[in-house]
């Protein structure tokens, strides 16, 4: 009989408890925020800290402990508007305290830019009309016309902002100078370095526009490689007068590194390198890696010796390789050895890296369904054509292309145990689509061709590791590491075709959306060919050392065959440091 | 025989006709003494007007009635009565200058020797309105051409009755124009009663109302007196003004005795404005001779004393907020004199003395005289003296006003000193005055001891002339300040963004048009300088030791600032390491600094060399024993050579060269590099910022100066600490099949 009371009463004090609760809550939102005790704003402001001493002072210091109301409501006025804030209504209604009416804060409606050299495409407005009219946007502005300016050549220009604030219109006079050339930049030895081996890396000629973003990408390029420890291009203006400084840190030639790190496809996973670089007067050097995780094992040594002048980039490689694979389609352990000739060539807007050469492969299958022991002697072309807004951008993917060829043959005329040629071609490309004052919208394609070609009957004569797969973050994100085929035997060809819409700029985690579509086929004239599709989506998040990729897609199979049936799913992958 | 009988009968002609014209002319003389009427009459006049207007005086009377009779032997009298007499003059009036109602009776006494031979006994009419024409001459008046005396002029003179009204005359001025009304009326034959208003209007286009004064004089005089003898006159005068917001009224008595001038006055007046203020005319006595003779003032031994105390009521929001902090009262000392010189020339001086207006913020006290000079105008003297017994109070009042007194200084307490003293004269006008400005404020930490000395010189002038000057000469004599404990790394914005159009301001040129519409040049010439050893010390919390900064630094109208900044021989840090500042200059006008920083090492002394424009300074470094530019920077960035260097430290070395190379090592990112322990620097080309990675004192680290799109920072490496990093790079990229990104964390080690 008092059970009902009970579940009364108890449902009277939740009720209470969520009144109460609520009555705070809505206590707490409409108390104004004090900046200090003297200092009460309508708003919240994120106020620096030196900001709020200046305006609440110091208590540890006699000078500053206490500001005086005049220089406080200058501070203020300052502070608010460098925030937007153009025209605040401070009041003291007690006599003593502030209390601060932040007033209106407008947004940009219109940009007008004079003096805008006639060669370029018009200044775009598109990412700043709409948003609010603060130093920071002007700031922005004056960057971002900075940078167009300097990239197209205008190496020294100087803008002069003002801004209407009641009239929400921003004017930039530009005064663009020049156009200037890269030119020829001073080298010298230093510390017995020819700094003239640098030219290997450059993006530039000295007759191209200049841009410094390639400037940037050449002292990428040095870093990475670790060719020398580092170097600086320094562009500087002074008057009329524009030039480039080189200013090299030759630093030592060897470098050992042993590191650890983690992915959702091959787990955890190890790698030792060391690396001897400027071995002889024109640069040659050594890399060696290994490199180890659950699914794979390698040793690799690359020998890299360039010749002749170094501005044409030439060099001959030599690399000898063994890999252990323990894949859920087979286990292979390879051993094999490349030489060849490699050209480099940078021409605006790309670079272009040619290599020709051999290859001799020893491959044992330990488990899945090859052959147990085979080996092939090659002659293999790779050409790869980097953007140089690709590589500018490679750790915020927003603009450029790559494209690579490669075609290998092998022949049993040359002591192959197989006959074939191995084609491929890639893709990818990457453009800003849509671009507003809160958010640009990147539209990121990439495409693969793979294709093996053997006379018939001899495609299972081709170890696996050099059949294709598809699934895994690379290409399929439905669908699991190398999945497809689900008969585990490789694929003779595969394709793909993948789409993504990243909303970049919105959020500090940018949402994703994306459709991969993609076909293996087991044979070389198989009908029936499956076509596998994903969609999914997902967020990525730049971190300090490197960017955080989690995407969800769902594998579908749209012509399924019998093995296909009932195997949709869903399929998760968390990468670190990937781009699309 | 009858020739002299022709000769005698002619004679006797001759003489009998003269006798008769003798008799003729005494009959006639006779005749117009006693019946003088026959003679002065209304015919006559009536046939005198018109000759008097081709001799230039317009007059015309409307049925004038003219009469003359003897009623004494000596005495003749003379009636004219008219309803209306205008007399047009354009050289004095716009206008006919009109009485009505004219009734004049005029007794003139022919006995020689009299004293007053002309008495008005009546004087009556009413004065039509009219305007006064203010000649156009611009010739400035004849300063040796005496006046004639008034005691000579009344010395003919004589009245009995008085009773004449003035309607209205109007005289214009430039911007203004003065009506008068009033009548002037004989009470008694000893009073003079005048009664007049004046009123002053605004011919602007949007007049204040106009101010009106009342005058009452009662003049009780011997000088109605029939015996015409002046000896003894008394005068009590009332006068009361209003204008808007003003009254005043003022009474005195004034007594005249043998030749003897006494007077006193009293009054009180209000004027209500925001501040409102009430006089009193506490008391004012003065006495002086009258001289006769060719002076403007017909005084000699004159002597006038006043006392005036102004009360002023201020706002009732004033007075409840600063209380007792505003001044009660003010009180004035007038004294006006005049006495003759051995030279025979008189030498009148005026003076005003303000008593201490003492405040619990300040105590000021003036003193002004003037000496009326020979032409016109007067020769003033000024002095005065300002004391703020504590600054601190001043300056927490003056904030309270709006007036901005900012930290650090505000909370600096003790005395500061503003004496002044000048001369000029009113005639061109022209004058300067010097001042003086001490100050000996301290508070725990501070100290501010300066000392100025000024002079102000104005002259009235004009287009193409040199005009006022104002020079300052400000000595430091021991100055200490301290910085805010902010963080420099990123200081608030001190100045409002000049980028914003809050409102259309003024350009410079234009208020500088409006303030001297004459076209004359003003002279401004301001130093500020620091005494002899006695620099500037700038302290802070970011700062081991105060920074001692000597300084001369001036500002005239020719130039926009000269000068210089000057750190001498002060040990700081400089890229974290014990460094002596042996000397930093700043030019004020080319804006060109020149340093030296010495830091010294167990194996090296490394000396950075700090050149060029503030905007674009040009870093450079010397070594003994010599070291390469990489290497000297080397040390001083992290106190080794550069064969103990990672790969990010030996990439940071490169980068801070080639930005100091470039000019683009600003100020403030030497002063970062020199406070803050730093793990690596970045520098953008395209941006030609410089980008620092510090570490802070919790243990984290900051990316100081980083752009928001991270061009600097782009790439694949990461470093965490010395040996360790996190590294992306793509595996097998030759293999699009096999190609993956790896991210992995690595120790690394270059040998």
């Amino acid at each position: 009989m008092f059970a009902p009371l009970a579940l009364f009463a108890r449902a009277l004090v939740a009720s209470l408890f969520v009144v109460a609760f609520a009555g705070l809550g809505a206590c707490a939102s409409w108390r104004k925020p004090k900046l200090c005790p003297e200092i009460t704003l309508d708003q919240k402001v994120d106020f620096t800290r030196s900001e709020i001493l200046l305006l609440c002072g110091d208590p540890k210091s006699e000078a500053w402990e206490e500001i005086p109301r005049p220089q406080v409501l200058y501070h203020l006025k300052t502070f608010l508007l460098d925030r937007g804030y153009y025209a605040p209504k401070i009041t003291s209604p007690t006599g003593g305290d502030l209390f601060v009416e932040l007033g209106p804060s407008s947004e940009l409606r219109r940009l007008e830019v004079t003096g805008w050299p006639g060669d370029l495409e018009p200044f775009s407005d598109r990412r700043f009309v709409g948003r609010r009219l603060d130093s920071a946007l002007l700031d922005e502005i004056e960057t971002d016309a900075n940078a167009r300016l300097r990239s197209e050549g205008y190496a020294c220009p100087a803008l002069e902002t003002r801004a209407d604030a009641p009239m929400s219109h921003v004017t930039v006079r530009v005064r663009a100078g020049k156009r200037r050339l890269f030119g020829e930049i001073p080298r010298a030895k230093v510390d017995g370095f020819d700094t003239r081996l640098l030219e290997r890396f450059e993006a530039f000629a000295a007759d191209e526009t200049y841009d410094p973003r390639l400037l940037v990408l050449s002292e990428r390029r040095i870093r990475s490689k670790g060719f020398i420890q580092d170097a600086v291009y320094s562009p500087l203006c002074e008057g009329e007068e524009f030039r480039i400084s080189l200013h090299p840190f030759v630093g030592k030639a060897l470098f050992l590194s042993i590191g650890a790190g983690f992915d959702t496809e091959e787990w955890f996973l190890a790698r030792l390198r060391f690396s001897a670089q400027r071995l002889s007067a024109l640069g040659a050097s050594v890399d060696t890696i290994l490199f180890a995780s659950l699914l794979t094992q390698s040793a690799d040594v690359a020998v890299d010796l360039p010749f002749g002048d170094p501005s044409l980039r030439r060099s001959v490689y030599n690399q000898f390789t063994v890999k252990r694979q323990d894949t859920p389609s087979f286990e292979s352990v390879s051993l094999s050895g490349r030489a060849g000739y490699s050209r480099h060539f940078d021409t605006l807007p790309a670079s272009i890296d040619w290599r020709l050469g051999g290859v001799a492969e020893q491959v044992w299958t330990l488990r899945g369904q090859g052959p147990e022991s085979t080996h092939f002697v090659a002659v293999e072309s790779t050409l790869l054509s980097t953007s140089h807004l690709f590589e500018y951008w490679i750790d915020a993917p927003q603009e450029g292309y790559r494209w690579e060829l490669g075609a290998r043959a092998s022949f049993e005329a040359l002591g192959s145990g197989f006959t074939a040629t191995r084609l491929k071609a890639s893709v990818e490309h990457l453009g800003i689509v849509w671009e507003g004052p809160f958010a640009s919208l990147v539209w990121a394609k990439r495409a693969g061709l793979a294709q093996n070609i053997a006379p018939s009957g001899r495609l299972g004569l081709i170890p696996l590791p050099h059949r294709h797969y598809l699934g895994g973050s690379k290409d399929l994100r439905g669908f699991s590491r190398q999945e497809l085929p689900r008969d585990g035997q490789g694929a003779a060809n595969a394709a793909f075709l993948g789409n993504e819409l990243r909303v970049m700029r919105w959020l500090p985690i940018e949402p994703l959306l994306f459709v991969d579509v993609g076909t293996v086929n087991v044979g070389m004239a198989r009908p029936n060919v499956p076509l596998y599709l994903s969609p999914g989506t997902g967020l990525r998040y730049r971190l300090p050392f490197g960017t955080v990729r989690g995407t969800a897609a769902r594998g579908f199979s749209l012509s399924p065959r019998p093995e296909d049936r009932g195997r949709d799913h869903w399929e998760f992958f968390v990468s670190l440091g990937e781009e699309f | 025989m009858n020739a002299k009988r022709l000769i005698k009968r002619s004679l006797l002609g001759f003489v009998a006709i003269v006798a008769m014209l003798l008799v003729t002319i005494v009959a006639t003389a006779a005749l117009v003494w006693f019946r003088p009427g026959v003679v002065v009459n209304t015919p006559r006049l009536l046939w005198a007007l018109p000759h008097l207007e081709s001799m230039g005086y317009a007059l015309e009377l409307e049925a004038p009635q003219l009469q003359a009779d003897s009623p004494e032997f000596w005495r003749k009298r003379v009636v004219l009565k008219t309803p209306r007499a205008c007399w047009k003059n354009p050289l004095v009036a716009t206008g006919p200058l009109c009485l009505r109602d004219v009734d004049i009776e005029v007794v003139a006494n022919l006995k020689p020797g009299a004293t007053r031979p002309l008495l008005v006994r009546r004087l009556r009419f009413y004065a039509e309105a009219f305007e006064l024409k203010i000649p156009e001459s611009t010739e400035p008046p004849d300063a040796e051409a005496s006046p004639s005396s008034w005691t000579s002029s009344l010395a003919w003179l004589a009245w009995e009755e008085v009773d004449a009204t003035l309607e209205r005359l109007r005289l214009p001025a430039e911007d203004s124009r003065w009506d008068f009304a009033g009548r002037l009326e004989s009470a008694g034959r000893e009073e003079l009663a005048l009664k007049a208003q004046a009123e002053l209007h605004s011919t602007l286009p949007k007049p204040p109302p106009p101010f009106r004064f009342e005058t009452e004089l009662r003049l009780r005089t011997d000088l109605l007196d029939r015996e015409f003898a002046l000896s003894t006159s008394r005068a009590d005068l009332s006068v009361k003004g209003s204008g808007p917001g003003l009254k005043a009224a003022v009474g005195g008595h004034l007594e005249f005795k043998a030749r003897r001038l006494d007077f006193s006055l009293s009054g009180d007046g209000s004027w209500r404005g925001p501040t409102s203020l009430s006089f009193r005319l506490d008391r004012c006595q003065g006495q002086g001779r009258l001289v006769e003779g060719d002076r403007p003032i017909p005084v000699d031994d004159a002597l006038a004393e006043c006392s005036v105390r102004v009360v002023p009521t201020y706002p009732a929001a004033l007075t409840k907020r600063y209380g007792s902090r505003v001044p009660k009262e003010f009180r004035l000392e007038l004294r006006a004199e005049a006495k003759t010189q051995k030279d025979g020339a008189l030498h009148p001086r005026l003076s005003a003395k303000l008593l201490p207006v003492r405040t619990p913020i300040f105590v000021f006290e003036a003193e002004a005289e003037a000496v009326p000079r020979r032409t016109l105008g007067f020769d003033v003297t000024l002095k005065g003296d300002l004391k703020l017994p504590d600054f601190r109070k001043a300056a927490a009042a003056s904030n309270e006003l709006g007036w901005i007194v900012p930290a650090p200084v505000a909370v600096l307490g003790g005395p500061v000193q503003l004496t002044f003293s000048g001369t000029g004269e009113s005639e061109t006008p022209t004058g300067r005055a010097d001042f003086k400005l001490t100050t000996r404020l301290r508070s725990r930490d501070q100290a501010l001891r300066l000392v100025a000395d000024g002079e102000l010189r104005f002259r009235q002038c004009r287009a193409g002339e040199e005009g006022s000057s104002f020079e300052v000469d400000l000595v430091s004599r021991e100055a200490l300040l301290e910085l805010p404990a902010i963080d420099y790394t990123r200081p608030p914005p001190i100045v409002p963004d000049s980028r914003f159009e809050i409102k259309a301001e003024p350009r410079r040129t234009e208020v500088a048009a409006r303030a001297a519409p004459t076209g004359c040049t003003r002279r401004l010439d301001l130093r500020v300088r620091t005494g002899e050893n006695a620099p500037v010390r700038i302290a802070g919390p970011i700062l081991k030791n105060p920074i001692p900064v000597h300084l001369d630094v001036r500002k005239s109208d020719a130039d926009a600032g000269r000068g210089y900044l000057r750190v001498e021989n002060f040990s700081t840090e400089l890229f974290r390491r014990k460094a002596t500042v042996e000397r930093f200059d700043f030019d004020i006008a080319t804006r060109v600094v020149n340093g030296r920083v010495r830091a010294d090492f167990t194996d090296h002394r490394i000396t950075t060399l700090i050149t060029g424009s503030a905007d674009s300074i040009r870093v450079d470094f010397e070594s003994d024993p010599p070291l390469s530019r990489q290497a000297a920077l080397s040390v001083l960035l992290f106190g080794r050579t550069m064969e103990g260097l990672d790969d990010e430290q030996a990439s940071s070395v490169a980068k801070t060269e080639a930005a100091a190379k470039n000019g683009a090592l600003s100020l403030a990112s030497l002063y970062l590099f020199a406070s803050t322990p730093i793990e690596s620097v970045g520098y953008d080309p395209q941006t030609q910022g410089v980008t620092a990675k510090v570490r802070l004192g919790d243990g984290t680290s900051l990316n100081v100066g980083a752009n928001d799109r991270g061009v600097t920072d782009v790439g694949v490496r990461r470093r965490l600490s010395r040996e360790w990093r996190v590294e992306t790079t793509v595996r097998n990229p030759s293999d699009p099949q096999n190609r993956s990104t790896l991210t992995i964390l690595e120790w690394f080690r270059r040998f």
